[in-house]
C-alpha cells in the first residue's frame, strides 16, 4: 500500500538507460544502466567527478544527444506517465522547457550573445505557452523578479556581456523556470561562480522549488552542494549508479568504497583533518572499459571477484542500495 | 533476409565500400595533396617531361583540337562553282578549283563525290591541342606551371619573411622595448591596415603602365599582396602565447624575453605561419594568373595561365581548348591550395577561423 | 601591517615580507594619444610575513586581487607601490645578480594544468627550463636531477620523454610542481593549485604538496577560494577583499574565531561537509564592487551585513585584536 502511494508522486522515472556514442577508440559507453526516479517536490543529487556520464545523463533526459556520435541505445525515461524515447522530435520539443526546464553549466554559452535578455526570455516564454502577446514582457519580467535581478525592467534591455556572472547565471535560471516545469535539471550551475554568489544562488534555487513544488535534478560533483541541497543522492562512476540513497544515508553509512573514499577525500572546514584520504590512480575513461567493477583499480577493498563480475545492486537499508561486492 | 546478409557479406570484401572512402576523402585532404603533389612534379620536371617546346610557333597547325576530338567529313559533290550564298549547297558541294587544290593526286572531274575534313580532328602529337598560334597547350600549361611556382615561392617567401618578422616584433615589442612597444606595435598595425585597403591589381596595372612588364614588378607585387595576412594572424596568436601560463612560468623560472621569444613563442607560431602560407599560395597564383590575363603579369612570351586564358579568350567558340584547359588547371590548384589550408587549419587551430 | 607583531607570534624566521604593496593598473581611452582615466585598484595595500617552511594562504572571490599579489611576489608584475622583502633584502630595490637569485628563489604553480605547461616541449625539457638557464649542469647531471625529481612528485622515469598532453590533470599538476621544486626554491606560490582538477585527485596533489613541505621546508603561499583547503593546507590565513587584506591570522584562530564580518560570511557560504552541520544564513547579497571605484571607507560596507553610519567615510585600520590576529573593521 505505501509502496504504491509513493509510486503515485513519481513524476520522473528513468529505466536501464544507455547512451553509447561511437568514437575513434571504439564504442564509448558513457551512460551505461542508470536507473532512478524523482518525485515531485524533491531534490536528486547526481554526483562524481568529471566524465563519469552526468551530463550525458542529463542531456539524454532531453534528448539532446548528438546524434551521431550519440545514440540512446536502450531504456525508458517516462516523465508523468509519458514515455519520452517514443516521442516524435516535435513532441519532444514542446516537452522540452515546458515540462523539463535546463540549467547548464556554462551561463556564457547558453545565452545568444547577440540577442537582448529580455528578447530570450520571452522567446521561452513564446514558444511553450500560449499567452497574448502583451503579457509575454509581463511574465518575463516576472520570472527575472522571481531570480531576484534587481531592476528587471532595465536589465531586459541588457545584452549577456554586460552582465556579471552571476547574474547571467540567474537569467539562465530564468529561462528554466520561465514555462513552470515539473522537472528542472540543473547540471553543474554553479561551477563557475564564487562562493558568496553560489551561496546566493543555491537559496535562489531552493526559494523557487519550494514555491512551485518543483522536482529537481542537480548535477554536481562536490559533495557540499550535495549536503546543502539534495533530499536523495545517486553517486554515479564510469557510466553508471554506484550507490543510490537519502543524503543522511550516504552521508552516514557509505557503502560504496567510491563514495567512502569521495567522502574521506574533501577537506571539511569545521574541523581539522590530519591528513585525507587519497584516491589513488585517475578516474577511467569509458571505452574499453574492463569486465568487473569499474572502480576495481583504485579500490582499497578489491577482490578477485571484483574483477570478473560487475556486482549487481544490494540493498543496504530501505532505498539505499550500493553496487559492491562486499555487500553480497 | 537472405538479401540483407548478402549485402552485408559484400560490404565487408577486401574492397572498401564507398563509404569508406567518401569517410576518407573527406576527413583526409587526399585530393588536394595529390593535385599539389602533381603540380611541383610537374613544375619542378617541366623541361624533361613537356613533349614540345612550349614557344615553337608552327602555323600549320593552329588550332588543333585536344587527340580525343574526331574531326567532321562530309561527302559532297564536285561542282563547277558553289553558291556562296546557298547554305545547304555549301554543306553538300564542293567546286572543283578547290578540290583540285586539296586533293592533287588525283583527277577530278564534275558530278564525282569527294569527302571532304569540314572539321580538323586532335593530333595524338599535341595533346591538348595547340594555341592560335600552333603551339602546344599542354607544354605550354606545363611550363606554366613552373613559372608559377617559381613566382608564388619567391613572392611567398619573402612576404612570409617580413610578414612574420613584424607580427612576432608588434605582438612582443613591449617586452623587449618596454614602454615605446606599444607605439611600435601601434605603428605596424596600422600600416597592415592600410595596406589591406590598397587595390593591388588597379595600382599594379597602373605600375606596369608607367614601367612596363616585367618579372621584378610582379614578384614585388605579389610579395605585397603575400606579407600583409602574416602580421595581423602571428601578433594575435603571439599576443595569446605571451599571456599564456607556461610564458609567465618560463619568467618567473629566469627566461629573458629571448628565451621566451624563441623558445616558447616563436614554436607556437609556426603552425599558424604554415596555414596563413597554404591559404595565400592559392591566392598567390590566382592573383598572378588575374594580373597575367590583364597583361600586367608575367611578360610573353614566357607561358603563364593567366595569359593562356586572355589568349583564349577571342578564340572561345572555334577553339574553347586554348582557354579552358589553363582555366582548369587554375581552378583545380586554388581550389585545393584552399581546401588544404582549410584542412590545417581546423586540425592545428580552430580558433583561427575567426581571424582570416 | 603591524608586521613585528605578527612576526612575534609566529615560531620560524620570516622569510618573504610584503610591505605595503599596490598595484594600479592604469585604464586608457583612445588609440594614438590615450589617455589615462582612471585606475584599477587591483591590490591597494597589501602587507604580509612568510616564514620558513610555513604556509600562508590567500582566500577571497575572485577579482579580488589575489593573483595580481601573488604576480608582484613572482616578479611578474611591479608593484605601483611598496616593495617586498626576501631574508631582510629589498627585493624591487636590489641590483640584478640579487633578483635573479631572489627569482630562482620563488617559485609557482598556477591552476590550470592544461595551460602551464608547453605544449611542445618534452618533459623533461620543462622540468629542466628553470635548470638550464639558473645553474652550469652538465646534461648527465640535469638528466639525473629530472629523474629526481619526477620520483619526488610520484611519477616515474619513463615519463621524461612524453609531452604534456600524454598526461591526465592531475599528473600534469604534478610535472607542475616537479618543475617548480627543481632549483630547491625557498618558496612555491600555488595559485588554485587544485580547483581545475577532478575531486578524486586533488587530495592526492594537496597531500604531495604537504609531504614535499614536511620534506624539503619549502613555504607556501597558497591562492584557494575553497575555506576547507585552506584550512587542511595553511599556517596562516589572509582574508582578501577588493585588494586589501581584511583579516590576518592563523588558520585555527581565524576558523575557530572569525572577526571580520566578511570572513564570517565566506564561512556561512561555504558549502557545509554533512547535511546535519549547523550553519547560519548570512548570505552576502550582490556582487563585489569594480575595483575601478572601489566603496569610499571601508571598502566592505556596501555589502556588509553589521554596516554602522560611520563605516561608509571612515577607513578602518588594522587593529591586532589578540596576539597575530589582525582584522580591519570598526567593530573591533
Ligand atoms: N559528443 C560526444 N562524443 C563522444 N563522446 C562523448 C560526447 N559527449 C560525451 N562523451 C563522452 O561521455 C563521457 C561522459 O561525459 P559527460 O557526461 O559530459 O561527463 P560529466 O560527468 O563530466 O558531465 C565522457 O567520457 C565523454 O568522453
Ligand atoms: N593586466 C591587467 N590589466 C587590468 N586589470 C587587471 C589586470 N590583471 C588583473 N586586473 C584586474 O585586477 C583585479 C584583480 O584581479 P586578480 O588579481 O586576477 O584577482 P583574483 O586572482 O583574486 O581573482 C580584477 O578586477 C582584474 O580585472
Ligand atoms: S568596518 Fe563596518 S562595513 Fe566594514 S566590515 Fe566592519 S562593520 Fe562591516
Ligand atoms: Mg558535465
Ligand atoms: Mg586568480
Amino acid at each position: 500500500m505505501a509502496a504504491t502511494e509513493t509510486r503515485k508522486d513519481v513524476v520522473l522515472d528513468v529505466k536501464d538507460l544507455r547512451t553509447y556514442f561511437r568514437t575513434r577508440w571504439g564504442e564509448v559507453k558513457a551512460v551505461d544502466g542508470v536507473t532512478f526516479d524523482l518525485r515531485k517536490g524533491e531534490t536528486l543529487g547526481i554526483v562524481g567527478e568529471s566524465g563519469c556520464g552526468k551530463s550525458v545523463t542529463m542531456l539524454s533526459l532531453m534528448r539532446l544527444i548528438p546524434m551521431p556520435p550519440g545514440r540512446i541505445v536502450d531504456g525508458s525515461i517516462s516523465l508523468d506517465g509519458e514515455d519520452l524515447l517514443q516521442l516524435s522530435e516535435d513532441e519532444m520539443s514542446k516537452v522540452r522547457g515546458s515540462k523539463i526546464g535546463l540549467i547548464i553549466q556554462d551561463p556564457m554559452t547558453s545565452l545568444n550573445p547577440v540577442f537582448s535578455i529580455g528578447n530570450q526570455v520571452t522567446e521561452a516564454i513564446r514558444i511553450h505557452q500560449d499567452i497574448p502577446r502583451h503579457s509575454v514582457m509581463e511574465r518575463a519580467l516576472d520570472v527575472l523578479r522571481k531570480v531576484n535581478i534587481p531592476a528587471a525592467e532595465t536589465r531586459v534591455r541588457d545584452y549577456p556581456h554586460q552582465m556579471s556572472g552571476g547574474m547571467r547565471q540567474r537569467v539562465v535560471g530564468a529561462i528554466g523556470i520561465s514555462c513552470q516545469p515539473m522537472v528542472l535539471i540543473a547540471d553543474e550551475p554553479t561551477t563557475s561562480l564564487d562562493v558568496t554568489i553560489q551561496a546566493q544562488y543555491l537559496k535562489l534555487l531552493k526559494d523557487l522549488q519550494q514555491d512551485s513544488d518543483l522536482s529537481l535534478i542537480f548535477i554536481t560533483h562536490d559533495f557540499g552542494i550535495v549536503a546543502k541541497m539534495c533530499d536523495r543522492v545517486a553517486v554515479m562512476y564510469a557510466g553508471k549508479i554506484v550507490e543510490m540513497g537519502s543524503v543522511r544515508d550516504i552521508f552516514n553509512n557509505p557503502s560504496h568504497p567510491y563514495t567512502e573514499a569521495l567522502l574521506a577525500s574533501v577537506p571539511k572546514m569545521e574541523e581539522d583533518v590530519d591528513r585525507l584520504y587519497a584516491i589513488e590512480g585517475q578516474p577511467p575513461t569509458l571505452h574499453n572499459l574492463p569486465p568487473g567493477c569499474s572502480f576495481a583499480a583504485r579500490c582499497p577493498y578489491v577482490m578477485d571477484k571484483c574483477r570478473e563480475q560487475y556486482p549487481p545492486e544490494f540493498n543496504v537499508a530501505e532505498a539505499h542500495h550500493s553496487a559492491c561486492w562486499r555487500l553480497e | 533476409m537472405a538479401d540483407a546478409t548478402l549485402s552485408a557479406g559484400r560490404s565487408r570484401s577486401l574492397l572498401p565500400s564507398w563509404q569508406t572512402v567518401s569517410y576518407v576523402l573527406r576527413r583526409w585532404p587526399i585530393l588536394p595533396l595529390f593535385t599539389i603533389f602533381v603540380l611541383v612534379v610537374v613544375g619542378l620536371l617541366a623541361p624533361w617531361i613537356s613533349p614540345h617546346d612550349p614557344l615553337s610557333v608552327d602555323l600549320d597547325s593552329r588550332n588543333t583540337p585536344p587527340f580525343w576530338y574526331q574531326g567532321e567529313t562530309a561527302t559532297k559533290t564536285v561542282v563547277q562553282q558553289v553558291d556562296k550564298w546557298d547554305v545547304e549547297a555549301r554543306t553538300t558541294q564542293i567546286s572543283l578549283r578547290d578540290v583540285r587544290k586539296d586533293f592533287p593526286d588525283r583527277e577530278w572531274a564534275l558530278g564525282d563525290t569527294a569527302e571532304v575534313v569540314t572539321k580538323p580532328g586532335g593530333d595524338s602529337d599535341h595533346w591538348l591541342g595547340t594555341d592560335q598560334t600552333g603551339r602546344d597547350i599542354l607544354s605550354r600549361i606545363i611550363h606554366g606551371a613552373r613559372v608559377s611556382l617559381l613566382v608564388t615561392a619567391v613572392s611567398l617567401s619573402s612576404g612570409l619573411v617580413v610578414g612574420t618578422v613584424l607580427g612576432l616584433v608588434a605582438g612582443y615589442a613591449d617586452q623587449i622595448f618596454l614602454r615605446f612597444g606599444n607605439h611600435i606595435d601601434e605603428t605596424i598595425m596600422r600600416i597592415v591596415e592600410i595596406t589591406y585597403a590598397v587595390p593591388t591589381i588597379l595600382i599594379a596595372l597602373v605600375i606596369v603602365i608607367v614601367f612596363g612588364q616585367s618579372f621584378v614588378v610582379l614578384l614585388g607585387l605579389l610579395a605585397f599582396v603575400a606579407w600583409n595576412a602574416f602580421p595581423r594572424n602571428v601578433r594575435a596568436e603571439v599576443l595569446s602565447l605571451k599571456t599564456s601560463d607556461y610564458v609567465a612560468l618560463a619568467k618567473v623560472a629566469g627566461a629573458g624575453p629571448l628565451r621566451v621569444m624563441f623558445v616558447h613563442i616563436f614554436p607556437g607560431v609556426i603552425n599558424t605561419i604554415l596555414v596563413i602560407s597554404t591559404l595565400r599560395v592559392g591566392q598567390l597564383i590566382l592573383t598572378e594568373a588575374i594580373l597575367s590575363f590583364l597583361g600586367a603579369g608575367i611578360p610573353p612570351p614566357k607561358p603563364a595561365w593567366g595569359a593562356m586564358v586572355a589568349d583564349g579568350r577571342e578564340y572561345l567558340a572555334d577553339a574553347w581548348w586554348i582557354a579552358l584547359f589553363p582555366g582548369v588547371c587554375i581552378f583545380l590548384v586554388v581550389m585545393a591550395l584552399n581546401f588544404l589550408g582549410d584542412w590545417m587549419r581546423d586540425r592545428f587551430d580552430p580558433r583561427l577561423r575567426q581571424l582570416e | 601591517m603591524t608586521t613585528t607583531a605578527q612576526a612575534a607570534s609566529g615560531n620560524g624566521s620570516v622569510l618573504l615580507e610584503a610591505q605595503d604593496l599596490k598595484k594600479y593598473f592604469p585604464v586608457t581611452r583612445g588609440i594614438l594619444l590615450s589617455k589615462v582615466t582612471g585606475h584599477i585598484k587591483a591590490v591597494d595595500g597589501v602587507s604580509f610575513q612568510l616564514r620558513e617552511g610555513e604556509t600562508l594562504g590567500i582566500v577571497g572571490e575572485s577579482g579580488c586581487g589575489k593573483t595580481t599579489t601573488a604576480k608582484m611576489v613572482l616578479m611578474l608584475e611591479r608593484p605601483t607601490e611598496g616593495t617586498i622583502f626576501f631574508q631582510g633584502d629589498d627585493v624591487y630595490g636590489g641590483n640584478e645578480a640579487q633578483r635573479k637569485e631572489y627569482r630562482s628563489s620563488v617559485q609557482a604553480v598556477f591552476q590550470d594544468p592544461w595551460s602551464s605547461l608547453n605544449p611542445r616541449m618534452r618533459v623533461k625539457d620543462i622540468i629542466a627550463e628553470p635548470m638550464v638557464i639558473n645553474w652550469q649542469l652538465s646534461r648527465n647531471e640535469i638528466q639525473q636531477r629530472v629523474m629526481e625529481l619526477l620520483n619526488n612528485v610520484g611519477l616515474n622515469d619513463y615519463h621524461s620523454n612524453l609531452y604534456p598532453h600524454e598526461f591526465s590533470g592531475g599528473q600534469r599538476q604534478r610535472l607542475a610542481v616537479a618543475r617548480a621544486l627543481s632549483l630547491n626554491p625557498k618558496v612555491i606560490v600555488l595559485d588554485e593549485p587544485v580547483s581545475a582538477l577532478d575531486v578524486s585527485i586533488r587530495a592526492q596533489i594537496m597531500n604531495l604538496l604537504k609531504d614535499l613541505q614536511a620534506e624539503f621546508g619549502v613555504s607556501y603561499i597558497l591562492i584557494a577560494h575553497h575555506l576547507a583547503t585552506v584550512r587542511y593546507m595553511c599556517h596562516w590565513v589572509a582574508v582578501m577583499y577588493l585588494g586589501q587584506i581584511v583579516e590576518l591570522a592563523p588558520v585555527k584562530e581565524l576558523f575557530d574565531n572569525p572577526l571580520h564580518p566578511y570572513t564570517k560570511a565566506l564561512m556561512s557560504a561555504a558549502l557545509p561537509s554533512h547535511p546535519d552541520t549547523p550553519q547560519e544564513e548570512m548570505i552576502l547579497t550582490g556582487e563585489v564592487p569594480s575595483p575601478l571605484n572601489p566603496p569610499e571607507g571601508c571598502h566592505f560596507h556596501t555589502r556588509c551585513p553589521m554596516v554602522m553610519d560611520h563605516c561608509a567615510f571612515d577607513i578602518p585600520e588594522v587593529k591586532e585584536v589578540t596576539p597575530g590576529h589582525f582584522v580591519s573593521c570598526h567593530l573591533y
